[in-house]
């Protein structure tokens, strides 16, 4: 969608206008749901967060700055909140295999075999290769390696300084070429 | 080396080609809608509470500056009524050494012819109850 359209959408939005709200969800909810996916690793969590972060957009849609992209604002509050999810899951127990056999079940059982394999096929993926990475190097190297921004834009999306954002995909790279050498060794 | 940067590019690619898949995308646009439109309604309850809440405060705050200004009000009548009488009771206010003397004496005299006129009462009751 062209920035002037969305434009319009976020001044209608901003005046309570649902419908252009609806319009945005639509255009911008793939790419929260692939973001938070690749780095929560889980069908449902990423879900919930694509819930959580458009409902915390309609709430501080007034703190938008029209200067920046929209998709970088979005970008900002989805890997915020995906942050806090890493770095609480990390803290909480590891869930067992017997809710990932129920999830799988259930995605089966609703006649949707072909995505849950597709998406179980990333995850392991994902998991492998970054599943240790702490949740800044693994933000670090989603945003750089995989949905290919610039460092300008990661600086916006992160906060963080082009420095910071050289280290920790360095140490994210080091870290998945080891991964690397242990399969092929 | 080569090798290993190749290989690290393929995984990369990979990850970034196969793109994770969400189900019923119209039903998770619905969801968020449905929950904006309830925390629309909340809000506009919260702005009916705060504009509310705002409006009793000012009202609060407008009857207790009516309130102070009437007590100031009153106070100062107070003060000019007190004043008024301390002049129409005591026109002068300067007094010689001789006059203050002569007033204090008259206050004590006052106050013996007092005390004389009790113990002449109260030796006049106790013989009263004797008999």
């Amino acid at each position: 969608m062209e920035q002037d359209k969305i434009q319009k959408l976020i001044v209608c939005s901003k005046e309570g206008d649902t419908k252009a709200f609806e319009m945005l969800v639509v255009t911008f909810q793939s790419l929260v749901f692939q973001l938070s996916y690749r780095l929560l690793c889980d069908y449902d969590d990423a879900k919930d967060m694509v819930q959580e972060v458009f409902i915390k957009i309609w709430l501080q849609l007034d703190k938008y700055n029209p200067r920046y992209k929209f998709s970088t604002w979005v970008y900002r509050i989805t890997c915020n909140m995906c942050y806090d999810r890493l770095r609480s899951m990390k803290h909480s127990p590891v869930s067992t295999g017997i809710s990932v056999c129920i999830d799988e079940y259930n995605t089966v059982l609703s006649g949707n075999a072909e995505t849950a394999l597709i998406n179980r096929e990333l995850k392991d993926l994902i998991l492998y290769f970054t599943g240790e990475l702490p949740p800044k190097q693994k933000i670090v190297f989603i945003l750089s390696d995989i949905d290919e921004l610039e460092t300008q834009e990661i600086e916006k999306i992160t906060g963080l300084s082009a420095g910071q954002i050289k280290s920790n995909l360095h140490l994210a790279r080091k870290h998945i070429k080891n991964k690397i050498n242990i399969i092929t060794s | 080396m080569e090798k290993k940067k190749f290989t690290y590019e393929e995984i990369a690619g990979y990850i970034r080609n196969a793109s994770p898949v969400l189900e019923n995308p119209e039903e998770l646009t619905q969801n968020i809608m449905a929950q904006i439109k309830q925390t629309s309604k909340n809000k506009m309850k919260h702005k009916i509470i705060c504009v509310t809440g705002l409006l009793s405060g000012v009202a609060a705050c407008l009857l207790l500056c009516l309130l102070a200004y009437e007590t100031i009000q009153l106070s100062e009548y107070y003060c000019i009524q007190d004043v008024k009488q301390i002049s129409i009771t005591d026109e002068r206010m300067n007094f010689s050494k001789q006059e203050i003397k002569e007033m204090i004496r008259e206050k004590v005299e006052n106050k013996n012819r007092k005390e004389r006129i009790y113990t002449l009462y109260s030796s006049y009751k106790q013989k009263n109850s004797s008999k």
